[in-house]
């Protein structure tokens, strides 16, 4: 699959960006994140008593000259953070193609902020009932723009079993940073106990709906056996038999917009973050607007 | 058993058979659409079940309902009846108020005769007929007079017949009594039965509410033109030994009244002979406006002391022959009603003998009893005989001869009077001389004992067993006339012979050994006088169509009107009063006594002089539909409907089986 987005223009576009996490992650030593602990940069957080046992160099003796007391200068910390994107390669993303494409597209974009920062990527795609890290770690701008051709060579086939295959992953991370789901959430594949145990692992979550337009609007009318793009064809117990009219149509885009809240209420609940994109929407404004609503980007 | 098929078009019904394979083979195909996922459209779906399930359950609740309906109507073997159209052969019954307030005459200054309420439904009567007959030749047209008994003048007449129709019509007159409206308009509803299309017209002069679609009041009166004056009635009493007359007067309409009524008393006898009398009473009072009415009340005392109406002495009487009461020189809408006449100033008289060895009082306060509880219709006077000094028994001039415990030797020698009835009280020997029993023995008893008595008029109201005897005469009876009405024992102890020439009541005990004398013995005397000498009339005034009961003293009782006399033998005899004016009564006896003639008035009701009444009663007759006895079977399409049901109720069920 050639994905549109993968172009030096695009990625160009990115470096104005970086991606905002929570403050109270650990991650590793040498990132750009600061966070809540005192640490060994130069930027200035507070002042604290002085203690037996602490470096006398970190004590301010301009203060001292005053107050006649001594008080220790503390500086903020800035660690490292690993992104996980998980990509849902399942048959549903590449009924249409522009979905999938959108897909990649988001994740390239969103593994490029992350590599920008300093921090860890990892891209793992679910399909057939399990995953595949094909490029493994990824740390740098010059390792991802070395694997970032590969992402057109991803296939997209069978059902994705959130809840099944996201705890069998290896190295899912605690505390150190955020995992993205990227999804259509169109079928039963369970996602809601995925996001549960990414929180439960503390990783700052973003679920990512991708709607194409076909999901969003469709068109079809008459009798119609809908057959689930994940199942096994025709008498698949996800199949349904309907008599589609344009009220039913109606009520459809009606369905799918209380759908889309009951999945936004749960994230909401959970403490995750939740996105609902067209393919309709160009990618750069996902990710320049949309993102930078969620506090994600900026 | 042979199977046939009364409706071979039913077979048909196998086509659905055809249709229903139609239905399997060609069965709705689905367009199969691969979708992203369909959690969604599984929510739309659970939606649309939803939705769709509430409409289907109440559409295949509806249907079912209605293929049970039409089954269980199926099985009622519906039948449908066409309506006959509207007759073309019309019919009218046309009733005519025949009522004496059909007289009433409109009246108008210098005109004597105006026409009739009655003439004016005659003529419009005419018109309605000729109506029909312009309309159509098959119409057929009746006619009924209501009078006292509403009657056929002529029934289902046609055009052929219209001349005589008119003739007859031409011919008819009202009566002077009340019409039966309800059983004029009961007999022409009687038509509706065979034609419910009949028209009835009933011409009227009194108001009526709706009385059904199938009757059209016609009122002819002409209120605006009419007015009356009525002597409504008269009553006569007896104060003081005085007569009393009570008038009543009637105004209605724009009446005013100031006039003398004239009253004139004849053959008032006072026991100096008859002789006529003629008073002026004067009356003064008025009404005012179309539908207004007024009745007035005279009292007219008659007598030697009242010095408005007599003061002197020959002013007295306590008998008359008649009383006629008028309004002259009266121009009213009713001319018969102004005249009225009075009988009834003839009591009868009852007159009694008595003889006895060993007279008693009970004869004498008995009679003396009657004649004041009776005054006011009969003079009651007794006799009694005392033999000891040396009058002797009159045999004849009375009605009654009593004769206790023997029989006057100048009885005997001349024979039981033969004018009046003989009571033969505890009579000895001589009984067996002018009767056919004879004293047997006496009877003495132990105790007072009580009578049995048999159903007979004179024991009417009485008691036998309160009848107690210690004594009695055991007779001997040869004449089978003779009935006993009271026994003891099984012997007689009251009989009565009741032939023509021959009145004998005999009682073979003496009423000093009984306790009959009381209640029981006055009882008694009543019953002896309405026995042999009831009283013919109980009044003397009735109203035109009035029935009485005839009573008679003698064998016959010929009644005579205008010259045409009906004559009575059976008694009590019904007598109805069917026209107006006097009627004689002569009672003609079969015991030597003179004929009694006796005079009664016959008027019209009161109630007809009031011209402006309003029908009082509420009867219905409505115009009806036609069903036609052979409908159409419409058992198919009751089957019809029910397969049809079935079908789609099977089609929506269809939706969710396959």
């Amino acid at each position: 699959m050639k994905v549109s987005f993968l172009n030096d223009g695009f990625f160009d576009r990115l470096e104005t960006l970086s991606v905002h996490l929570r403050t109270d992650l650990s991650g590793y030593y040498g990132g750009k994140h600061p966070i809540r602990r005192y640490g060994q940069t130069i930027e200035f957080a507070d002042y604290r008593k002085y203690e037996l046992g602490d470096d006398i160099r970190r004590i301010d003796w301009n203060l001292f000259a005053r107050l006649k007391k001594y008080f220790l200068k503390l500086y903020t910390d800035e660690r490292q953070m690993h992104v996980r994107i998980l990509v849902d390669c399942s048959a549903s993303m590449a009924l249409y193609p522009q979905k999938a494409e959108y897909a990649l597209g988001f994740a390239a974009a969103l593994g490029f902020l992350a590599v920008r920062n300093n921090d860890k990527l990892s891209i793992i795609f679910l399909k057939d009932g399990t995953f595949f890290d094909p490029f493994g770690l990824i740390v740098g701008k010059n390792a991802f723009f070395s694997l970032i051709g590969e992402l057109e060579k991803v296939s997209f086939s069978g059902a994705a079993d959130f809840a099944e295959v996201v705890p069998r992953i290896p190295d899912n991370g605690t505390n150190d940073g955020m995992s993205v789901l990227l999804s259509d959430f169109l079928n039963e594949n369970r996602w809601q106990k995925a996001v549960d145990y990414l929180l439960y692992k503390k990783r700052q979550v973003l679920a990512c709906q991708i709607l194409s337009k076909e999901d969003m609007s469709p068109s079809f009318v008459g009798r119609t056996e809908l057959v689930d793009s994940e199942g096994s064809g025709a008498g698949d117990d996800r199949n349904v038999n309907l008599r589609i009219g344009r009220p039913t149509l109606e009520h459809y885009r009606k369905e799918l917009r209380a759908y889309i809240g009951e999945i936004s209420g749960f994230c909401a609940s959970k403490g995750a973050a939740f996105l609902s994109v067209g393919t309709d929407i160009p990618i750069e404004k996902a990710i320049f607007s949309e993102l930078a609503t969620l506090g994600l980007v900026r | 058993m042979i199977l046939r098929w009364l409706l071979p078009l039913g077979l048909f019904g196998l086509v659905s058979i055809a249709a229903l394979i139609v239905v399997y083979l060609f069965r709705p195909q689905y367009r199969r659409k691969v979708v992203s996922g369909t959690v969604v459209w599984k929510r739309v779906l659970l939606h649309e079940k939803k939705r769709r399930l509430a409409f289907d359950h109440a559409l295949l609740f509806c249907l079912q309902a209605l293929v049970f309906a039409a089954f269980s109507l199926g099985l009622a073997a519906p039948h449908l009846y066409s309506r006959r159209a509207l007759l073309d052969d019309a019919e009218y019954v046309i009733v005519l108020d025949a009522s004496a307030s059909m007289r009433a005459r409109t009246v108008s200054e210098g005109e004597e005769d105006g026409e009739t309420r009655f003439s004016r439904a005659v003529a419009a009567a005419k018109s309605e007929i000729s109506e029909l007959f312009s309309k159509t030749a098959e119409g057929t047209v009746s006619l009924i007079v209501a009078g006292g008994t509403p009657t056929y003048l002529f029934s289902d007449r046609k055009k052929a017949d219209k001349a005589e129709i008119f003739s007859m019509l031409d011919g008819l007159s009202c009566t002077l009594g009340e019409g039966d409206a309800v059983s004029a308009l009961t007999l022409a509803g009687s038509h509706l039965e065979d034609n419910p299309h009949s028209k009835i017209f009933f011409y009227t002069d009194e108001k009526f509410g709706s009385l059904g679609t199938a009757v059209e009041v016609v009122d002819v009166s002409d209120k605006t033109a009419e007015r009356n004056v009525a002597v409504l009635g008269c009553t006569v009493g007896r104060r003081e030994n005085q007569y009393a007359f009570e008038l009543v007067l009637g105004a209605y309409g724009d009446v005013s009244l100031r006039r003398n009524i004239s009253m004139d008393i004849r053959g008032a006898d006072n026991g100096q002979g008859p002789r006529d009398l003629h008073l002026e009473v004067p009356v003064s009072f008025s009404v005012e406006g179309e539908g207004t009415t007024a009745s007035q009340t005279l009292r007219v005392t008659v007598s030697a002391t009242n010095e408005e109406y007599g003061g002197q002495a020959d002013w007295f009487f306590d008998r008359f022959d008649e009383v006629e009461i008028s309004i002259p020189d009266l121009n009213d809408s009713i001319p018969d009603d102004d005249r009225y006449l009075v009988y009834g100033g003839i009591r009868d008289r009852v007159a009694a003998e008595y003889w006895s060895k060993t007279p008693k009082v009970f004869w004498q306060y008995g009679f003396n009893n009657l004649g004041n509880n009776l005054g006011e219709k009969r003079t009651v006077t007794f006799q009694e005989v005392y033999h000891d000094q040396g009058m002797k028994a009159e045999s004849s001039g009375y009605d009654f001869y009593i004769f206790e415990h023997t029989i006057p030797s100048e009885i005997l020698a001349s024979g039981l009077p033969r004018d009046g009835v003989s009571i033969l009280v505890d009579p000895d020997e001589t009984l067996a001389a002018l009767t056919g029993l004879s004293v047997r023995e006496t009877v003495s008893l132990d105790a007072l004992t009580a009578c049995e008595g048999y159903d007979h008029p004179l024991l009417r109201y009485m008691t036998p067993a309160k009848i107690g005897l210690t004594e009695y005469k055991r007779l001997d009876i040869r004449d089978e006339l003779f009935e006993p009405v009271l026994t003891i024992g099984g012997d007689p102890v009251m009989l009565v012979k009741n032939e023509p020439a021959s009145k004998i009541v005999v009682l073979p005990f003496s009423i000093n050994m009984s306790d009959f004398y009381g209640d029981q013995f006055q009882i008694f005397l009543y019953n002896l006088l309405d026995y042999f000498l009831p009283l013919t009339l109980q009044k003397s005034d009735f109203t035109v169509g009035e029935s009485a009961q005839l009573s008679c003293k003698g064998e016959t009782l010929e009644v005579s009107k205008d010259g045409k006399t009906e004559t009575f033998s059976e008694f009590p005899a019904g007598f109805t009063f069917s026209e107006a004016g006097t009627y004689a009564f002569t009672t003609r006896f079969g015991l030597e006594k003179e004929d009694e003639v006796r005079w009664a008035y016959a008027h019209a009701p009161a109630s007809e002089s009031e011209l402006f009444k309003n029908g009082s009663f509420r009867l219905i007759l409505d115009n009806r539909e036609l069903t036609v006895e052979n409908g159409m079977d419409i058992l198919p399409v009751f089957a019809i409907a029910a397969l049809l049901l079935m079908a789609v109720e099977w089609c929506i069920q269809y939706k969710y089986i396959l």
